[in-house]
């Protein structure tokens, strides 16, 4: 139960954790796009890939995330990447034919390096998504993040969408979302000490396990969100109601040199992306049809 | 010595920023067949010390021994913590929140089952744990969220003394229990006392500290500020406000300054003092 700390707010204060939470999501935005494009010549695309990962590193290192949770998380995605790697490089593509061979079983069967190659990449992008994430919700409290999500939907507003309660919704279940693991680490341990075992045992003691872990953390759930609620209507809570900010979000001058940095690496970005589609358009086809089978 | 806790450092979450140390260097021992209780402030860390007496954590820093187990602070060279966790059982602070199985039966004996209990024996064993909280046959098929707070407590106190543990650990038994069933859950702690088994309570109720224990430990700020015995507690304590002197020891305090001959020690219910007033005042007639 160690990495329930995963992605948490830890409350330093460094240069991200200043910035604006509208910014730093719009930021993330362009950021995962920016990742998602994908060039004509792999070398290209591998290079690109290998200089966000540099600076998602760096972007880390500035916002003092801690670097065991990526490797954590790996672990915990080993399933994954096995799943992956068997899936691109074991079923076969009629887009690898003509790129180098890695081994011939017989003259219809064979395995092609450009599999693996497929594989590491999209692996390499999943780590990408991870360190970005990873830098926004352990830079930005939960609430600072769905103030950010309200402000984005208020236009929707015009068209009667319930913008502020989804945005309160959203806000308690991840407000709760911390009270819920301690929870789960508080039944984990009554049941301990009952002699449940959680890491080991048979597939039958395992269920057990897990049953009597899920039922206890419903019951409390369900019995909190029941007094959560009763709570809120005692004190006059009205949905409808139009209301005020205790916390104003502002947009200063790291959130100026941010959004301007991550504009320039992704207007870069896009211009060569343009210039390599409207470069050599017909193979680009190809290239979309033959590598691109996942997506 | 049934416990030997030597050095004993627990950090909660430690290398980021919310670190909190909520044990710093505590050593003590208790002694077998010992009454211990437990006291100090709201975060003192008394919880997360009883919660390593069954290795449910694990020492930052620091190792304890409960009989023949030891726990040391490297994870993987603790072995046995099956056998320690059936030789010493942990209440939780608010146990009725580990319930549930369909029926208070199956409940109680599923910690037997997990310790290798054959099923029968297993609700066999549980109908003579809920039978001794006071729960009886009506009981044993009610579904456990159908029962009231104090009553779902019992059952949850009846799963850990189905499994017949030597050393009892329980963390605020009667914390958010009415009058009677704080008496009920006691006087069945001190049967279990009586028939030669080590208890060690957490509590902030000092009544039952007095009533009940015979060693006590005081816990500020993840130190130990005190152990030893439960009259000389009050005595040293003093005018520290952690520790509230109850008022049957303040009386019996105050009417010894006057000159009363009055045996401080031997109080423990206000039956105790009655008596030795009365015998006080007889021999004076
Ligand atoms: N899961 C946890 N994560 C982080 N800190 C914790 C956790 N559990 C307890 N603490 C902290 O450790 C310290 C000791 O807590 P502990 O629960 O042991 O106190 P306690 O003496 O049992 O208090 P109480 O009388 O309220 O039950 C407190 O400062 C608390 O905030
Ligand atoms: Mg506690």
């Amino acid at each position: 139960m160690n990495n329930v700390t995963f992605g948490r707010y830890t409350p330093y204060n460094t240069f991200t954790h200043k910035l604006d939470p509208r910014n730093k999501l719009f930021i993330l935005i362009l950021l995962i796009v920016a990742i998602f494009f994908q060039f004509h010549v792999w070398s290209t695309t591998l290079l690109l890939s290998g200089a966000f990962l540099i600076l998602f590193i760096l972007m880390m290192l500035i916002s003092r995330v801690s670097f065991l949770n990526i490797f954590k998380s790996l672990k915990s995605m080993w399933f994954l990447i096995i799943f992956l790697l068997v899936i691109y490089v074991f079923i076969p593509n009629k887009a690898y034919e003509g790129t180098p061979i890695c081994y011939q079983f017989n003259e219809h069967y064979a395995i092609y390096w450009a599999s693996f190659y497929q594989c590491g990449y999209i692996i390499l992008r999943i780590i990408l998504l991870f360190c970005l994430t990873m830098v926004l919700t352990s830079t930005t409290k939960p609430m600072d993040l769905t103030y950010a999500f309200e402000w984005y939907m208020t236009p929707l507003k015009l068209i009667r969408f319930p913008v502020h309660e989804t945005a309160m919704t959203l806000s308690i279940a991840l407000r709760f979302i911390p009270t819920l693991l301690d929870e789960t680490e508080r039944i984990m341990k009554a049941q301990e000490s009952r002699g449940v075992d959680f890491g080991r045992g048979g597939l039958g003691k395992k269920f057990k396990a897990i049953i009597s872990l899920i039922i206890p953390l419903f019951v409390s759930a369900i019995q909190r969100s029941e007094e959560l609620s009763d709570a809120m209507e005692a004190r006059g809570y009205d949905p409808r109601a139009k209301r005020t900010k205790y916390r104003k979000l502002t947009f200063g001058w790291r959130d100026a040199i941010a959004i301007l940095f991550a504009g320039a690496i992704f207007g870069g970005v896009l211009y060569l992306f343009i210039l390599d589609r409207t470069g050599t358009q017909i193979e680009l086809f190809q290239w979309i049809f033959k590598v691109n089978p996942g997506f | 010595m049934a416990i030997q806790i030597k050095d004993l450092r627990y950090v909660y979450l430690p290398k980021t920023p919310n670190a909190n140390v909520a044990l710093d260097g505590v050593t003590l021992t208790i002694p077998d067949n010992a009454f211990a209780a437990f006291i100090g402030r709201t975060g003192s860390g008394k919880t997360t010390l009883v919660q390593h007496l069954n290795a449910l954590l694990i020492p930052t820093s620091g190792e304890l021994e409960v009989d023949e187990f030891k726990i040391v602070s490297k994870k993987r060279k603790n072995k046995k913590i099956k056998e320690l966790r059936k030789h010493l059982s942990l209440v939780f602070q608010f146990p009725e929140y580990q319930l549930f199985e369909e029926t208070v039966e199956k409940d109680v004996a599923f910690g037997l089952k997990n310790f290798g209990v054959k099923n029968d024996e297993a609700i066999k064993l549980a109908h003579e744990a809920l039978l001794s909280v006071g729960l009886d046959e009506k009981y044993f098929q009610k579904s456990p969220f159908e029962l009231s707070g104090g009553e779902r407590r019992r059952v949850a106190i009846a799963g850990i003394l189905a499994i017949n543990p030597d050393i009892l650990v329980l963390d605020e038994p009667t914390a958010g229990l009415d009058v009677k069933g704080a008496k009920d859950v006691m006087s069945l702690v001190q049967k279990m006392h009586e028939n030669g088994k080590t208890i060690i309570m957490v509590t902030h109720d000092m009544d039952l500290v007095m009533k009940y224990c015979n060693l006590v430990y005081v816990l500020k700020d993840g130190k130990l500020a005190y152990q030893g015995s439960t009259d000389k507690l009050f005595d040293q304590v003093g005018e520290d406000s952690a520790i509230e002197i109850p008022p049957l020891y303040q009386l019996a305090q105050k009417l010894k300054e006057r000159g009363a001959p009055i045996q401080i020690e031997n109080i423990k219910s206000v039956d105790d003092l009655i008596n030795q007033v009365k015998g006080w005042k007889k021999r004076h007639e």
